[in-house]
């Protein structure tokens, strides 16, 4: 009985794997990008500057300021935040499934 | 317990670290034109009474936040634990910039499993200390924006995740029907928030705010759909595997109430 319900929800797992893939991958087929998939932010900055011209932006981003190359270390810096963050989720699942009583416990 | 913590502190160490490597090379290299990604409302670019509106209609809920994640964590220590977890999905997602259709990118926000879990007003808290990071350190967003951001990204989306939820589980869809509803709405009402944002504070010459909104809108929903599905199928692969782990705690929280629902 277990051992069947370990199963399904392996399915259940899987199955969402192949949906997360197919909803990621799916759109390319159709179509391409003229601007080289720039970001939603980039493109509503333009946007604003289609609708008033005239507006002056008052700030700089810090890493600017500071002449950190933020574009530059863009991809290391988003590969580390992913890896931390999964990181941190995998180590509480570990912790969890740890924690829990013995008598729980399956082969795993 | 205690080795959470001290874990914990070994990593806020060490990110303390990465950000004094980071701040010396930056201080070696000349200028750069920096270039944010994805979505957020860059640094500049809300007028000044806008940000400080936001950021005074964003402050409630964070204390909000703060007071509920305190009664919390003592109401039962494990919870501080489900709620590292969350932050660190939050925190995992946000990075994951994806390309999307209509040739743009952008990133989902990943507050929709903690405001399933805990309810909204704490992934307020969450949600701004990403943002916060994501400003300082990656050009994304900014700190003029901040108060604009937290309030689409940290308490309109948890707040529409929440609701979703509670809908869901009440006309009897199933926890991960409704943790993937809530986090497909919650994303896309973030997005929402942000075309109103930008259209209230750059009115159309033509046509008024109502059509700022549309021009923001659509740059921000057709690249967001596709996001959302993925982060609505993320966030119940979470719960599903939480549901496995830790069904006690769900349970406390009311997240699921019956054994072998789902």
């Amino acid at each position: 009985m277990k051992m069947k319900m370990k199963a399904r929800d392996l399915g259940q797992q899987l199955l969402l794997v192949i949906v997360l893939a197919v909803v990621v991958l799916l759109p390319f087929q159709f179509g391409d990008a003229p601007d080289g998939f720039e970001g939603t932010d980039t493109q509503a900055v333009e946007m604003i500057k289609t609708i008033s011209p005239d507006y002056q932006p008052w700030a700089r981003p810090i890493t600017e300021v500071l002449r950190i190359p933020s574009e530059a270390l863009e991809n290391l810096l988003f590969t580390v935040q992913a890896a931390l963050g999964a990181g941190i989720v995998g180590y509480y699942f570990g912790y969890f499934r740890g924690q829990r009583p013995r008598g729980d416990e399956q082969e795993a | 317990m205690k080795c959470v913590l001290k874990a914990l502190k070994r990593l806020a160490g060490s990110i303390k670290s990465l950000g004094m490597v980071l701040a010396a090379a930056g201080l070696i290299v000349v200028l750069y034109p920096a270039r944010a990604h994805a979505m957020h409302i860059m640094e500049g670019f809300l007028p000044l009474g806008w940000c400080l509106f936001w950021t005074a209609l964003s402050l409630p809920f964070l204390l909000a936040g703060l007071v509920s994640m305190r009664k919390r964590m003592q109401e039962d220590p494990r919870f501080k634990l489900l709620m590292g977890l969350a932050g660190a999905f939050a925190f995992a997602l946000s990075a994951l910039k994806l390309p999307s259709v209509a040739g743009s990118s952008s990133h989902p926000t990943g507050v929709g499993l903690g405001a399933v879990l805990f309810g909204p007003t704490i992934m307020t808290v969450i949600g701004s200390v990403v943002l916060l990071f994501q400003a300082v350190l990656l050009a994304h967003g900014g700190l003029t924006t901040l108060g604009a951001n937290v309030f689409s990204m940290a308490v309109a989306g948890p707040f529409v995740a929440y609701f979703v939820y509670g809908a869901c589980c009440r006309i009897g869809l199933g926890s991960l029907w409704g943790a993937g509803a809530a986090a497909f709405f919650g994303s896309i009402a973030t997005y929402l928030v942000t075309a109103v944002q930008l259209a209230l504070a750059f009115p159309s010459e033509s046509g008024g705010v109502m059509m700022s909104f549309a021009k923001f809108s659509s740059v921000f929903l057709v690249a967001q759909l596709p996001l959302s599905l993925a982060e609505a199928v993320l966030t119940a692969m979470v719960l599903k595997g939480l549901m496995g782990v830790a069904q006690g705690e769900l349970e406390t929280l009311g997240v699921i109430q019956v054994r072998g629902e789902g």
